[in-house]
């Protein structure tokens, strides 16, 4: 990447953020161009995400990732990312909440190792990885429970997801997840089968530079 | 089928078992799916990757006098797609017992046959010697990579090590090619060094690898914590070196479907 194109790449990640209301300053603005360049080094031989262009990864990551800011503020205690993948959306928001305590789960070892180089990279102490499939049954095993939250993605929302909010979250707390018109519709057709989960809404979410409309489910734990 | 890769170089001490340890760990970091053969009786590739030596018999000793087979001897590591052949001081003794066998270069290649369905990459490390142990190694292998370090010396002996190689083309493998050559322990700080990489490159041209292996402290810690360097410091310049390696050595390999990769059985 060269500095013209690293100028651009940041133009638009202030740009964006500042469309979702978030201030990002110098040092979260260098923090996510180091994340950014390890994530497209770390694709060429471990192919981490399928998106490898430098403005997908800020929209379709980063901005996208940083759309749950709002819905976790009065927010405390641990934040739960399941199948946090290249680490998103739980790095980027561990980035901007430094009080909050991520807790990253996923399976696969390459992305578990990139996280905590990534994790190292950013020099952020309020996170920790867990390589591990997360399912009913093993979750109050692995990390302390309850957590406050459990984030995750339309595009990664795992099918166990429901279950593994039953046992991990206490009463009250937040299930948040983004989704798509499409996996909005499975995401309510799963959680009609959990009488512990309630629904509390839906809002329509708009990520910067990006057509597709997303939606922010939040689900409470009764 | 997978693709045997001898990883040698008779002189000692050049970055032989630090290369199989991370280029095996790096490659099964990309998911594909590699073998680690120590062929060393020191056992360090064995160590250095973890796995602990129980004197079961369960070694590269075993499968190569016959004692047992290939799928017994193998192992799993804390890497999903990474499984070893653990070596022990026995193999010590495997140089001059194997000499009573007949095609006794051919042992080696013989014994890897049926693992071969079930690895993209089989990585084998050897003892810095050209002796029979390593001419099996080259027997079997369908490439060298030869680790330099870079030195004054570094050059010295490499005109042995090819003459070798070439003589093993023209008789027990006409397949051996050379992977590539990586230098090794480089400081950069020193124009010594820099003058070595420029010579190296100037000889070998594009057989040496654009990656360059640093003098790194963690690099060196890491065998004594039985960890390849991705699970000991994932952020060291030791990592991140190995990690651009195995970026360009899967680069340079035609592509292999996953597909005809089998699950193998037996691994314990």
């Amino acid at each position: 990447m060269n500095n013209l194109a690293a100028d651009k790449l940041k133009r638009l990640l202030i740009d964006g953020s500042r469309q979702l209301d978030i201030h990002l300053d110098p040092a979260h603005q260098e923090a996510f161009m180091g994340y950014l360049t390890a994530l497209q080094r770390w694709n060429r031989a471990y192919n981490l995400t399928a998106i490898k262009d430098g403005q997908e990864i800020i929209c379709r990551h980063f901005l996208d990732s940083l759309s749950f800011l709002p819905f976790l503020s009065g927010i405390s205690g641990s934040v739960l990312d399941l199948g946090s993948g290249a680490g998103f959306p739980g790095l980027p928001l561990a980035l901007l909440l430094p009080a909050i305590h991520f807790l990253l789960v996923e399976a696969r070892q390459k992305k578990t190792l990139f996280l905590q180089h990534v994790t190292r990279l950013l020099g952020l102490k309020n996170v920790e990885i867990l390589r591990l499939h997360l399912h009913k049954g093993n979750g109050s095993t692995e990390f302390k429970i309850p957590v406050a939250a459990l984030v995750s993605r339309a595009v990664s929302v795992p099918d166990d997801v429901f279950p593994v909010a039953g046992e991990v979250l206490a009463p009250g707390g937040l299930v948040l997840l983004s989704a798509t018109a499409s996996s909005r519709e499975k995401i309510m057709e799963a959680l009609s089968l959990h009488e512990n989960l309630r629904l509390e809404d839906i809002k329509k979410v708009t990520i910067p530079f990006l057509e597709q409309q997303r939606y922010m489910i939040r689900i409470i734990r009764v | 089928m997978g693709k045997i890769i001898s990883i040698a170089n008779q002189k000692g001490g050049v970055g032989k078992t630090t290369t199989a340890v991370n280029l095996a760990a790096s490659l099964a970091i990309a998911e594909r799916k590699t073998l680690l053969v120590d062929l060393d009786p020191q056992g360090n590739a064995t160590s250095g990757i973890g796995y602990e030596s129980d004197d079961n018999q369960r070694s590269i000793y075993q499968a190569l006098l016959g004692l047992a087979t290939p799928q017994e001897v193998l192992h799993q590591t804390d890497f999903a797609y990474l499984d070893i052949i653990p070596a022990n001081p026995d193999l010590i003794g495997a140089e001059v017992e194997l000499l009573q066998f007949e095609r006794r270069e051919f042992i080696l290649a013989d014994r890897l046959m049926p693992l071969l369905g079930s690895y993209q990459y089989i990585i084998i490390d050897c003892s810095p010697s050209l002796g029979l142990l390593t001419i099996n190694s080259l027997t079997a292998a369908h490439t060298i990579l030869i680790p330099l370090q870079s030195e004054y010396y570094a050059m010295e002996g490499l005109g042995q090590l090819l003459h070798t190689v070439n003589r093993i083309q023209e008789t027990l493998n006409p397949r051996l090619d050379i992977e590539g050559i990586l230098l090794t322990m480089m400081d950069q700080r020193t124009t010594l060094a820099r003058q070595v990489e420029k010579e190296v490159r100037q000889h070998f041209g594009s057989l040496v690898y654009e990656s360059i292996i640093p003098r790194n402290v963690r690099l060196s810690e890491s065998p004594s914590h039985g960890k390849p360097i991705a699970l000991y410091d994932v952020s060291s310049t030791g990592a991140q070196a190995y990690f651009q390696l195995a970026d360009e050595f899967l680069r340079r390999q035609p592509n292999v479907m996953k597909a005809e990769i089998a699950p193998v059985k037996g691994a314990q």
